[in-house]
């Protein structure tokens, strides 16, 4: 079963996104923030992450990053969600090694499909 | 006098240039543009071309009298007069040259000369020209600057002159012979040339005084209220970056339960659809359309504030219309197939060279532009014709009715500026879908446009420029 690390410091929708995707049958595991998703995606060995780019103290970029710079989850796919479709997001989001990215609130069949084509 | 001739007026004074002939428009003819630059500089040459341009005509008086009344016919009055004639050469050297101080220097040796000849051929010290030695200095302080090597030389060279023509008279030298009681009458006219030449230069000196103080007045009043208006377009800006920092902000506080309210109403929606509860799947549905239909709204809004603060950057890169177009037109026809519309798509030739532009704001104007003209009807199909025009590309959109007759579209920038006209109710949408296309093909460099085709047909125009280097556009 494809397993899905979720980082989102926001409640609702964290439990809302992780709802749907286990409804569609996938294995959701959370953090709230990014040393937690950091600390998650060691341990849970996920085979994707969607990670929310506003996270507080370190945002998503800087948590991709550190993802990317450790050997044990340097090969985990990434999909930045950002609030605002804005270029400079995606442009960020491709810099720091995101595979893709997708607005807030997400459109599911959309994300499923990117999931899809990235998960590992 | 209105605001608007008192503008004028001002100009006119800035400008320094004054309607119709005039006599400083005269003498400007032949000071160089440079030298009219500064205020200082430009009075002195005044004073050099005033002189230069009269003076030979007073002057001449004095040989001519002397020649005709056969006073002295012979090389003593040819030298007077051709010594005076040669001032007139000295305005059109400048122009030529622009070598002012060269020429200011020469001219004053050129009147020693003169006015000294005249003196030690007619009479010595008795000679009726003597009073024009007074000019001498006089022109110096005129014609240079107040401090200065050139000045302090001619002032030292004046004086040496009229020591050594003093030298000759006293020195027992035999002066050439002329008898005094026919000089009387001439050494009149000689006394009233020099005070006609002396009224004249102060007057014109006194006059340009004047202008160039009411001109730094001018200047002042000009200056302070440039300071005015910077200082106000700084305070508009500071409020401009204020508001659409605020209405960044409150979208995302909009934006954090809204996403929620979206987002459950989904799940939800998915879960009714697995239990086939139907009417808990329509109620649902109108939760889900309204909260999506306010959170487009909440986006236009920042877009809107954030192009008006100047915050939207742009992100040119190259891109071929014809396949973008094909990209864009995918996510758009379930959208406008919702509303009861159909789009058709006509390519012209020349849409597979790649063009320079931000792309994602292309498909933005487009994409509120085509909103703003579907939410006047209910149900039609949008004919959508693109072209290159110039340096750019040309997007032509018309609304045919389902009868298949073309409709005009109500396309205006103040439809969402001007709130209190009741745009919504107008125009069927909100009107900020067309506000905000405008704001995208302005930051674009580009506009739209409602036009009549040739066959009569009304039609909505958007124009895109290329951002290409010139050079590339070429090769």
């Amino acid at each position: 079963m494809t397993k899905i690390l979720i980082v989102e410091d926001n409640e609702m929708n964290r439990d809302m996104l992780q709802r749907r995707l286990e409804r569609k049958g996938y294995e959701v595991v959370c953090a709230v923030d990014g040393p937690q998703g950091i600390a998650m995606a060691a341990a849970a060995q996920p085979n994707l992450i969607l990670m929310d780019v506003a996270l507080g103290d370190m945002d998503g970029w800087e948590a991709t990053t550190a993802i990317h710079a450790n050997p044990a989850t340097a090969k985990i796919p990434v999909i930045a969600l950002t609030a605002h479709a804005l270029e400079s997001d995606r442009l960020k989001s491709i810099e720091v090694g995101c595979v893709d990215f997708e607005t807030k609130p997400v459109s599911l069949p959309q994300l499923l499909e990117k999931i899809e084509q990235h998960a590992r | 006098m209105s605001w608007w001739e008192q503008g004028a007026g001002l100009v006119q004074i800035v400008k320094g240039v004054p309607r119709g002939f005039s006599l400083s428009h005269l003498l400007d003819h032949f000071i160089p543009a440079d030298m009219q630059v500064n205020a200082e500089t430009h009075r002195r040459a005044r004073m050099f071309m005033l002189s230069h341009v009269f003076g030979p005509i007073l002057g001449n008086t004095l040989p001519l009298y002397l020649v005709v009344m056969n006073i002295s016919r012979d090389y003593r009055a040819a030298v007077f007069f051709v010594s005076i004639l040669l001032f007139w050469a000295y305005p059109f050297a400048l122009r030529r040259t622009r070598r002012y101080q060269l020429l200011a220097f020469l001219s004053v040796q050129n009147l020693i000369f003169c006015a000294l000849w005249a003196c030690y051929a007619y009479g010595g010290v008795s000679s009726p020209f003597l009073p024009w030695i007074l000019i001498f200095p006089l022109l110096a302080f005129l014609y240079l600057p107040p401090q200065g090597r050139v000045r302090n030389l001619l002032l030292a060279q004046i004086f040496g002159s009229v020591f050594v023509f003093l030298g000759l008279c006293f020195g027992g030298r035999e002066l050439p012979f002329v008898d005094l009681k026919e000089l009387q009458v001439i050494g009149m006219i000689s006394m009233a040339s020099v005070a006609i030449y002396f009224a004249m230069m102060s007057l014109y000196f006194a006059k340009m005084f004047h202008e160039q103080r009411e001109f730094a007045h001018e200047l002042n009043s000009l200056v302070s209220t440039s300071d005015n208006l910077r200082n106000l377009t700084a305070a508009a800006n500071q409020a401009s970056a204020a508001k659409a920092d605020f209405v960044a902000g409150m979208s995302h506080e909009l934006r954090t339960p809204l996403n929620a309210i979206i987002g459950y109403s989904q799940l939800l929606l998915e879960e009714a659809r697995d239990e086939d509860d139907e009417e808990t799947v329509a109620d649902l549905g109108y939760v889900h359309k309204a909260g999506s239909a306010l959170l487009g709204l909440i986006d236009d809004i920042l877009s809107y504030s954030r192009i008006e603060a100047g915050k939207m950057p742009l992100n040119p890169s190259y891109d071929m219309a014809q396949s973008y177009m094909e990209r864009w037109l995918h996510d758009v026809e379930p959208v406008l197939a919702a509303q009861g519309f159909t789009i058709d798509m006509v390519g012209q030739r020349g849409l597979d060279h790649p063009l320079l532009t931000d792309w994602t704001a292309v498909g933005s104007t487009v994409k509120h532009l085509i909103s703003g003209i579907v939410s006047q009807n209910s149900g039609g199909r949008l004919a959508m014709a693109l072209a290159p025009r110039g340096r750019g590309l040309q997007w032509t959109l018309t609304d045919y009715a389902t009868t298949g007759e073309a409709r005009a579209v109500a396309i205006s920038q103040e439809m969402f500026e001007h709130s209190n006209d009741m745009s919504a109710s107008k125009y069927g949408g909100t009107g900020i879908e067309i506000a905000l296309a405008y704001k995208y093909a302005q930051l674009l460099g580009g506009s739209i446009e409602s036009v009549t085709l040739a066959d009569g047909r009304p039609a909505t125009q958007f124009f895109v420029p290329d951002r290409s280097p010139l050079q590339q556009l070429a090769a």
